[in-house]
């Protein structure tokens, strides 16, 4: 999948958990915690979304490295890598 | 699991601040701490003069208060003078937009620098301050700006834009909204830039006469039905706040103090902002969100010596793991504690073999303004308990009468409803508007907490549940009625209720059952709009997680909703007394 794609994806699984936000608006290098107005419980959802969508589990300790949908989609094409 | 916690001498870096809890209870008394304040000349008392003024005056201005942690990376140093003179100019900005003292000075801001001196400023003034929590949507922030007559809003351009703008012609009684990172461009008559006003304004302010029962700080909290209620505390406050973190959060003066709630809950206000101040410590402010590697870096970095946060925090922290504790150096801590809702044991346990000091769960609400019940750094710790009652606290588990009295209940590991007798410093002192709510509150002697609890033959106290609806999610205490309202101004909605469903990390989150208007059909589509509805309106933290359809709600004869019900039905718990109920769910 490509950037564009998977981030596009993201932004669905967003859109899943706080269907209020536009979405498309959100600008890749945005703070999702601090910047569109999500709180932690928001997050884990998100997460927990990017698992069973994506089939990526993302430990807790990882958190910190997805913060915004653009180090998120690097984090998740890696991890892809990875696997294979 | 572990039923106690032994501490022993020998672990002590430093002598806790309360070695012997019987005698120090015996010979606690109000009075004679209250002495141990500065007050003002003429018997007054004001929270900011014994926050900031107090260690100007004997010489410990240049020490650092709060050391602000930024989003931008960068660490903002602000001494007690400093904060004492931005203090003073916002108190000075009050005067000269004739705002009048004992009206209502409201904030909507992140853990931002301009907060604190607001927040100070309003006391100094003499005007009583409100904050309110940033994630609140729209509808939490205009019912409460109008029920506590906000004349002042203190807020930033982005929540302005984002939830104020479009209420401004709903709130007459507001009469400016202050920017906190305002530019000349946003100015209007009743919008202001606070660097822009602030220019020039003098960084000195005669400190207002208030007496010790002067109304000083509102708090919203939320009953099972009604409209939130806005408590009121009065500036004799800070004597039971600066007593009780001295005696539940160890408090010594060369602390480096991290209370990780956000002042828009009473204790982001009560620990976060004025007992810290007044103990003379450094506070520690982050203006992210949680992270745990961010969390753990902080401690290291500030060498935080003792951290207040939230079971919520806590149950993250474990899932991610003692292996991120463990990259880094946590060894300033000295002492832990967690308030918002019961720690779970396992989380207490985990603390202690992870960080080799255990968490410290302690119980308060608004409502008492400060700690009541604790476990202490110099007694045995029972995991899953709130501790003991502190000293100058006499707490009981009663049972209501039919006539309106109560009954205490002396015999150990009987359930009852959890008790303080009236009379501490950080008493709410009414509910605004409200008085007949407020008197429901007591009995007697009384103060009825609305918690029901058991107390153990060594004097521990135990959380058993509410005694009413609300519900308390990620440590917040959310009113039922708040969110039904939001969801019945759907057009779709007939009948709406909302309930507690217990959830790994917040504790409980929040389910909402809804009924539809004839025409209206349920689905995926509508579950999304409602929840859209939801959330825009009233802000991600109140509004429901999970949306269900039933094609009618139970009611009683009266036509109340039997949110009981529901929850005991969808907890798969026993439906209890169903003997009022006249129209059952479908």
């Amino acid at each position: 999948m490509t950037d564009t794609r998977l981030i596009g994806r993201l932004r669905q699984i967003l859109s899943d958990v706080a269907p209020e936000l536009d979405v498309a608006a959100i600008p890749d290098e945005a703070d999702l915690r601090n910047d569109i107005g999500i709180d932690s419980m928001d997050f884990l959802n998100f997460v927990i979304g990017i698992s069973k969508q994506l089939s990526v589990a993302i430990p807790e300790a990882d958190y910190g490295k997805i913060t915004t949908l653009a180090k998120c989609a690097d984090y998740i094409g890696r991890s892809k890598t990875v696997a294979g | 699991m572990l039923a106690r916690i032994d501490k022993s001498r020998a672990d002590w870096k430093i002598r806790p601040n309360l070695v012997d809890y019987d005698e120090e209870c015996a010979a606690f008394d109000w009075q004679h701490v209250r002495k141990n304040f500065c007050g003002l000349p003429g018997g007054g008392l004001n929270i900011a003069h014994e926050a900031l003024t107090r260690h100007v005056l004997e010489g410990r201005g240049g020490k650092h208060a709060i050391r602000h942690l930024g989003r931008d990376g960068l660490t903002t140093t602000i001494t007690f003078s400093a904060l004492e003179r931005a203090a003073n100019e916002f108190a000075n900005v009050l005067g000269m937009l004739g705002i009048a003292k004992g009206q209502a000075v409201f904030s909507l801001s992140g853990r931002v620098p301009g907060f604190y001196a607001a927040a100070l400023g309003t006391l100094k003034f003499g005007a009583v301050f409100c904050p309110l929590f940033s994630a609140f949507g729209p509808e939490p922030i205009r019912a409460r700006l109008e029920i506590g007559h906000g004349a002042v809003l203190v807020t930033t351009r982005l929540l302005f834009k984002r939830k104020v703008a479009g209420l401004l012609d709903q709130l007459p009684d507001l009469r400016f909204v202050l920017l906190i990172d305002g530019v000349k461009e946003d100015e209007s008559d009743r919008v202001r830039a606070l660097p822009m006003v602030m220019h020039g304004v003098a960084a000195e302010h005669p400190i207002a006469n208030t007496a010790p029962s002067s109304s000083a700080l509102m708090h919203f909290t939320s009953g099972t039905t009604g409209r939130p209620k806005a408590a009121i505390l009065a500036h004799e406050a800070v004597v039971a706040q600066a007593v009780t973190a001295r005696y539940a959060l160890d408090l010594h003066a060369d602390d480096v103090f991290w209370c990780t709630a956000d002042p828009g809950w009473v204790t982001g206000m009560s620990y976060g902002v004025i007992a810290p101040l007044v103990c003379g410590v450094t506070s520690i402010v982050d203006e992210m969100e949680f992270d745990a590697d961010r969390w753990y870096s902080i401690i290291q970095k500030e060498k935080v010596t003792v951290w207040y946060t939230a079971p919520t925090a806590i149950r993250m922290l474990m899932k991610a793991g003692a292996e991120v504790a463990g990259k880094y150096d946590l060894g300033s801590l000295r002492f832990l504690a967690s308030v918002g809702e019961p720690l779970n044991p396992e989380a207490v346990v985990w603390s202690n073999e992870t960080f080799g000091r255990p968490f410290h769960d302690n119980w308060w609400q608004t409502e008492t303004g400060g700690i009541m019940i604790a476990n202490l750094a110099a007694l045995p710790i029972k995991p899953g308990s709130m501790g003991k009652p502190l000293p100058g606290v006499e707490a009981a588990i009663v049972r209501r009468l039919p006539d309106g009295a109560v009954e205490v209940i002396e015999s150990p590991n009987v359930e009852g409803e959890l008790a303080l007798k009236a009379g501490w410093p950080s008493m709410f002192r009414t509910y605004l508007g409200e008085e007949e709510r407020y008197r429901k509150c007591f009995s007697g002697p009384w103060y009825l907490t609305g918690d029901l609890a058991r107390r153990d033959a060594d004097g521990y106290y135990w959380f058993v549940g509410r005694s009413d609806d609300v519900i308390k999610t990620a440590g917040h205490l959310i009113g039922p009625f708040e969110i039904e309202s939001a969801l019945m101004e759907h057009p779709a909605v007939a009948e709406a209720a909302a309930i507690g469903k217990p959830d790994e990390v917040a504790g409980n989150s929040i389910k909402a059952f809804v009924a539809l208007k004839t025409g209206h059909k349920p689905g995926p589509e509508l579950e999304r709009d409602l929840m859209a509805h939801a959330r825009r309106r009233l802000g991600p933290v109140v509004a429901p997680r999970e949306i269900a359809f039933r094609d009618n709600l139970p009611k009683t004869r009266s036509g109340k909703i039997m949110r009981r019900l529901l929850r005991a039905r969808e907890l798969g718990l026993p439906e209890g007394d169903i003997s009022t109920l006249e129209s059952d769910e479908k």
